[in-house]
């Protein structure tokens, strides 16, 4: 974990819950799984202060022991709920408000509101149901995921040793096969409702009503969680939809929009490498009644689309068969990066740059001189670029010592790219970026504190002392500043998203 | 002017020697002229080569070996001698011989070597070497060359520190010029970003359909590297000869700009392993081409997240820090941009 990430999270921490309970939670992330007693000397907190604080944040911090990810994660709950709202409606999108703010959520405790009935909380929530965005809280949900490792690996050295003590070498290969294991498990279990075959579609309307009505939130005493990864793969959908959208057209856009909703019931997690396949003649009917916009006439006009995208370099359109089609995911993730680390570039450095990280892109392994020739540019021009990027981690070297004495005059050195490498170099500047605007963010409200202090009093909120001119215009002015710096964040979250939670 | 007069033995030996366009070395000069001794020759030789109608060449398998020059050249050599002795002289003579100065023995080695090397030029280095010479006398010689106009120093592209000598005549190679791509030993960028506009805007037209939010369909004839070389070829957009391999060098640019896309011939491959070994493939001039090109409708104009904040653009990013000398609460970059 880096510097940058810990600073995020005490700030996401101070934004959500206050001070206190961040200088709690900073402290058990930088100390690990600590007792009250250690916390208490740590942070030189009262006890009890320390205790509720620390149990506050009921989802973020649990038994003493803070989660980043899930603190991180909270940084994206704007993004959740509003997808919820676009998705589903308004009440959707309240109730996933409410379930983020709690933590967890039983349907009969919500309330109808001013412009919200039951009935439309309930559809709102079927549908949530429906799309598993919302999932049945399990016991094991509260325990941690450390815990859940620790027992794992406790039982498993149990069983393996046969009450002898291990030896380390024994131990760290348990410990990889565990591993093993587990992403293996993560990568085979569906999660979710599974899609029913479809007979007949009005019957399955009718169904649906009928459920509808059943359906209401007052009699679900459940409790529900938020399913993050269904949000992230929802999310990460449509971006890759965009994508085409750039790179094609908008018809090519719906149509792998089409086949993503299509797999999305059997989508569980965003490490799967493939969606759901799509029969051949499946296809042109997933864009019933649309025009395919293909200039001259050809048999099967889907079909075309996917050629399309099968012949780009990004590959995101995988055959099987030759009578399946398939979305690459992993692929299409990829190439959401390399677009974004190309626009960086394009941005930072400017086109030549662009040009030769492409070219090392896709050629892998060149020398400078090499690099010079194909880019079609001055070496000296080339050189300039290169330690540019490498400066700022988009390129990097590898020697290659021609004699065992390693001298540099009788070496090579040849640049190369890595997405991953940069990906993770481009993840702690969006954290520190982040960082950044929540400090600024912070430094604008301060600067007008008097200002903020005075709309609040109780006299010009009552309507009797008015604010000047000058106050307006200065309280517009904050406005638009919160909202450019707030805009930012979750752009800047956006990035992290893809950078970190679509793979 | 006749050429100079030569005596029966010299005119004997060389229309031996002009048996051996090649040059050949004393021992078969022996074997031919049987009733010459051996210093006949080497006395023969001597006349000659101060007459100038004898080169002698060092050969890595037969040693020192001679050759009889042109008779052209030979009276050049002379009327250079003659010209130096007698400049009042100089007015009558032709162009090439009016070059003042006469050439001593030295100067005489250093322009055969040269000569030699015709238009890929040799370095001072390789002169002195093969000569024997010392260096300074090479230095010298190439000096008074040099102001007699007979060479020229050429700088090679590849090697932009070294000066290359070739004869004042002679237009330098490809090789040392660097092609079509550059003028004055310099790469031209202007003229590259030009002829690559152009191959753009005629990809553009020849894979995007008039409507840009239509597509063709994979039948479509997707315009190749050969169509395209053909293409430049007549549109006359430039004077400058391009090869084959000139033009899928801007093409291969153009891709690497993301401005077309490189797709497979006949269909998609979708094997990720045969990617290289068509590259080769294509450098190959007489090859059938594999890929065909088409325009990328994406263009990087709309920004990115991260780079839209200061901080993405911001030159001192690793430094900034709350509470140090540059801080975000502190910073003039977020100010400008928030504007007020
Ligand atoms: S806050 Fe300002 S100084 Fe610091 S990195 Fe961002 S732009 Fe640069």
């Amino acid at each position: 974990m880096s510097q940058h990430e810990l600073q995020l999270c005490g700030q996401i921490l101070e934004e959500h819950f206050g001070c206190l309970v961040e200088k709690v939670a900073t402290t058990l992330i930088a100390r690990g799984r600590s007792t009250l007693p250690a916390l208490v000397q740590a942070t030189k907190l009262s006890v009890k202060i320390t205790r509720e604080k620390a149990t506050e944040g009921t989802r973020a911090v649990v038994y003493y022991q803070a989660s980043i990810r899930e603190i991180l994660l909270r940084e994206r709950f704007p993004l959740f709920i509003h997808t919820a709202a676009s998705l589903f409606g308004a009440p959707a999108g309240l109730i996933v408000q409410k379930t983020l703010e709690n933590g967890t959520l039983s349907p009969s405790k919500i309330g109808p509101t001013d412009d919200m009935s039951i009935g439309q909380l309930s559809e709102g929530m079927a549908q949530l149901l429906d799309g598993a965005f919302l999932v049945p809280l399990q016991a094991t949900d509260h325990v941690t995921l450390n815990d859940k490792l620790i027992r794992e690996e406790r039982e498993a050295v149990a069983n393996a040793g046969m009450g002898a003590p291990l030896t380390s070498t024994e131990l760290t290969k348990l410990r990889k096969s565990l591993a093993q294991q587990r992403s293996e498990f993560n990568q085979s279990v569906d999660v979710g409702s599974k899609r029913k075959v479809v007979l007949d579609f009005e019957d399955e309307e009718n169904k649906k009503k009928q459920r509808g009505e059943q359906y209401t939130i007052e009699k679900d005493e459940k409790f529900y969680r938020i399913n993050t990864e269904r949000f992230n793969l929802h999310l990460r959908n449509s971006q890759i939809a965009h994508y085409v959208k750039n790179y094609v057209n908008e018809t090519g856009a719906s149509l792998i929009q089409a086949m993503l909703n299509y797999g999305f019931p059997r989508m569980a997690s965003c490490k799967e490498k493939l969606s759901p396949s799509v029969r051949r003649d499946m296809l042109g009917t997933l864009l019933r009644g649309q025009d395919f916009n293909i200039h001259g006439r050809v048999s099967n006009p889907a079909i075309e689309y996917m050629d399309l995208l099968m012949s780009a370099h990004s590959q995101i359109i995988t055959n099987i068969d030759g009578s399946q089609y398939a979305v690459n995911l992993r692929n299409a993730v990829r190439a959401l990066q390399v677009d974004m680390i190309e626009s960086i570039i394009q941005e930072k450095f400017g086109l030549v740059s662009r040009r030769i990280w492409r070219l090392l892109h896709m050629r892998s392994k060149q020398d400078e001189k090499q690099v010079g020739k194909q880019a079609m540019v001055n070496n000296k021009v080339a050189r300039e670029c290169l330690y540019a990027m490498f400066k700022a981690g988009f390129v990097f070297l590898q020697d290659v010592p021609k004699t065992v004495d390693h001298s540099a005059s009788r070496t090579y050195f040849l640049w190369y790219t890595s997405v991953e490498r940069t990906c993770s170099i481009l993840l702690s500047c969006a954290y520190n970026t982040s960082h950044r605007l929540k400090l600024r963010r912070k430094k604008e409200m301060a600067d007008r504190t008097h200002l903020i202090e005075k709309t609040k009093r109780t006299d010009v909120l009552s309507g009797e002392a008015g604010l000047s001119e000058h106050d307006i215009e200065k309280l517009e002015e904050l406005k638009q500043v919160q909202k450019q710096l707030q805009f930012s964040e979750w752009r800047i979250d956006e990035m992290v998203m893809l950078l970190r939670d679509f793979q | 002017m006749g050429p100079p007069t030569l005596s029966q033995t010299e005119q004997t030996l060389l229309v031996t020697l002009r048996k051996f366009p090649k040059g050949t070395n004393h021992q078969a000069l022996l074997d031919h002229l049987q009733t010459w001794t051996e210093t006949d020759i080497v006395e023969g030789l001597n006349s000659l080569s101060s007459k100038h109608f004898v080169d002698f060449l060092e050969s890595s398998t037969q040693g020192v070996i001679f050759r009889a020059r042109d008779a052209e050249e030979a009276t050049k050599w002379d009327l250079l001698d003659r010209n130096a002795a007698c400049p009042h002289r100089a007015l009558t003579l032709n162009r090439e011989s009016r070059r003042t100065g006469s050439m001593n023995e030295q100067e005489r080695i250093v322009y055969q070597f040269i000569k030699a090397s015709s238009n890929k030029g040799t370095w001072v280095k390789d002169i002195k070497v093969k000569s024997g010479l010392h260096g300074q006398v090479v230095a010298q010689a190439i000096k008074s060359l040099e102001k007699k106009s007979l060479i020229k120093a050429v700088k090679s592209v590849k090697t932009p520190t070294k000066k290359v000598y070739m004869l004042a005549e002679i237009e330098p190679s490809a090789e040392l010029t660097g092609g079509a791509w550059y003028t004055d030993q310099e790469l031209d960028v202007e003229f590259i970003d030009q002829l690559s506009n152009q191959l753009f805007k005629y990809i553009g037209a020849k894979s995007i359909p008039p409507d840009p939010q239509f597509i063709y369909p994979s039948s479509h004839p997707f315009p190749t590297c050969a169509d395209l070389h053909r293409w430049i070829s007549k549109s006359g957009i430039t004077t400058v000869e391009l090869s084959r391999a000139d033009v899928q060098s801007l093409l291969d640019r153009l891709v690497f700009d993301s401005k077309i896309e490189q797709i497979p011939i006949g269909g998609t491959t979708g094997n990720d392993d045969d990617d290289e070994d068509l590259d080769e493939w294509n450098m190959d001039e007489d090859s059938e081409d594999v890929w065909a090109y088409r325009a990328s409708r994406r263009n990087f104009t709309d920004g990115s997240a991260w780079t839209d904040v200061p901080c993405g653009r911001c030159p001192v990013f690793s430094f900034c820090k709350e509470g140090g000398p540059v801080s975000p609460s502190g910073c003039v970059y977020f100010k400008k941009w928030l504007e007020y």
